[in-house]
């Protein structure tokens, strides 16, 4: 592989712990981050990453997603692409086996990214209008609220607790290293270094 | 006096708006002129038909599917309390429903066995995260004619496939029917036949006539004996 750096599209709730990383891997690394939101619209992702990833040709390129719309697949198998492995960026964050089990305690995730704008992604992006009826529906659906603590920026307490408060839920703090995402990021540029350029990922970097 | 197509948008607006009491009132009116079926089959199966089209299109919120399915939820209660004089349960046959293994995207799933039970059919729900195994042991236990199993994104939808083979593995192929839905394959059409799926349905609304087209096929079909 040549020296020029990689391409990185990734989600912006990652945007934030990429700053935090190794100054040498960052410089690996040509980044963009596409807004968090994209997330509660998939096909609405598939046609905002589809034209960047075109434009990239068969650039060595890392995509920082998980399994968050229908076309990540073909993505990720096109020649010079590959994923970072992970269900979603919660997975990646804590790693597989602990986010298996705190869904299976029924979790409900929070990264921090999200956090200051919880309000919005609920009455908005969820539709449900208001904090009350988003509640009910939490409720059914989850034991517990989990903020997942990436330590950046430190966790805003205060916040939490007002959460827990409106939902009626209590708040777990988990805290994940920002070493799980400098891991994946590396694994997936040992991934594209040990293939040929013209060859995709059919499946995420193990 | 509003005809049955007004009605419809009257309905279609309440739910979209999140107000449930208003849209179960409007159902309860229906009642009592068209009866329980007649008010099902006349305005809710069509009007969450519509919403669950466009729920796998991306143009409702999670927040809308959400309460539609409460509403239907509040129709099945009503069904239980209600004095209809043929009661449906276990006429149509037995299902097994779960979310596939790593999956916790509960909301399609229970719409899901609430349209069934609306339907006819007896509902054994496994919830989240079930693995291959348990569909298929709880599936014999209650002599269930067809698994339902829900996935939203294409990794976990994979893990399908486990079922079907195991399925085979057991030679119960045939005996007892795969039925899979979720987002994933209303986007990717040709992932029913990748998982060893026997059939989808675009929305919950129409599961009960998957699952009926599926019971059906399998009387149809001789296989082995279950190892």
């Amino acid at each position: 592989m040549s020296d020029d750096p990689v391409l990185l599209i990734g989600c912006g709730i990652f945007a934030r712990e990429f700053s935090l990383l190794d100054a040498a891997l960052r410089r690996r690394f040509e980044a963009s981050f596409l807004d968090s939101m994209l997330h509660m619209r998939p096909a609405l992702l598939g046609e905002a990453l589809a034209p960047i990833l075109a434009e990239a040709g068969e650039r060595p390129r890392v995509i920082l997603y998980g399994d968050c719309c229908p076309a990540m697949a073909e993505f990720s198998a096109a020649p010079g692409a590959c994923r970072t492995f992970c269900t979603n960026c919660v997975e990646l964050a804590l790693g597989g086996a602990r986010y298996r089990r705190l869904r299976g305690e029924g979790a409900f995730f929070f990264m921090p990214e999200w956090l200051p704008r919880w309000e919005e992604v609920f009455e908005r992006e969820l539709g449900f209008l208001s904090i009350d009826r988003a509640a009910e529906f939490l409720r059914e659906s989850a034991s517990r609220l989990v903020y997942v603590d990436t330590g950046s920026p430190p966790p805003p307490e205060a916040e939490l607790a007002r959460l827990g408060e409106r939902f009626g839920l209590p708040v777990l703090i988990e805290r994940a290293e920002v070493a799980a995402l400098e891991g994946a990021l590396r694994k997936a540029l040992a991934e594209l270094d040990r293939r040929p350029l013209r060859e995709g990922c059919p499946e995420p970097a193990p | 006096m509003p005809d049955a197509d007004d009605k419809k948008a009257i309905l279609y607006n309440l739910i979209l708006d999140a107000k449930r009491a208003d849209a179960v009132a409007l159902l309860d009116d229906a009642i009592e002129v068209d009866g329980f079926d007649g008010a099902i089959s006349g305005l809710l199966d069509p009007v969450l038909r519509t919403i669950g089209e466009r729920w796998s299109l991306d143009s409702i919120s999670l927040a809308q599917a959400y309460v539609a399915g409460k509403v239907a939820e509040d129709m099945l209660v009503r069904l239980d309390s209600s004095t209809r004089s043929t009661p449906p349960a276990a006429h149509r046959g037995i299902a097994v429903l779960g979310n596939a293994e790593d999956d916790y995207h509960a909301l399609g799933r229970r719409m899901v066995a609430t349209f069934l039970r609306l339907g006819g059919w007896k509902v054994h729900d496994l919830g989240n995260d079930v693995l291959s195994k348990a569909f298929i042991d709880v599936a014999l236990e209650e002599g269930a004619s067809v698994i339902g199993v829900s996935a939203m994104m294409l990794t976990n939808a994979r893990n399908i496939l486990k079922i079907r083979e195991e399925l085979d593995a057991r030679c119960l192929s045939g005996r007892i029917a795969l039925a899979v839905g979720g987002a994933v394959f209303a986007l990717r059409p040709g992932l029913v036949a990748e998982v060893g799926g026997d059939g989808t349905a675009l929305s919950a609304v129409d599961a009960p006539a998957l699952f009926d087209r599926l019971a059906a096929q399998k009387l149809l079909t001789a296989s082995p004996m279950p190892r």
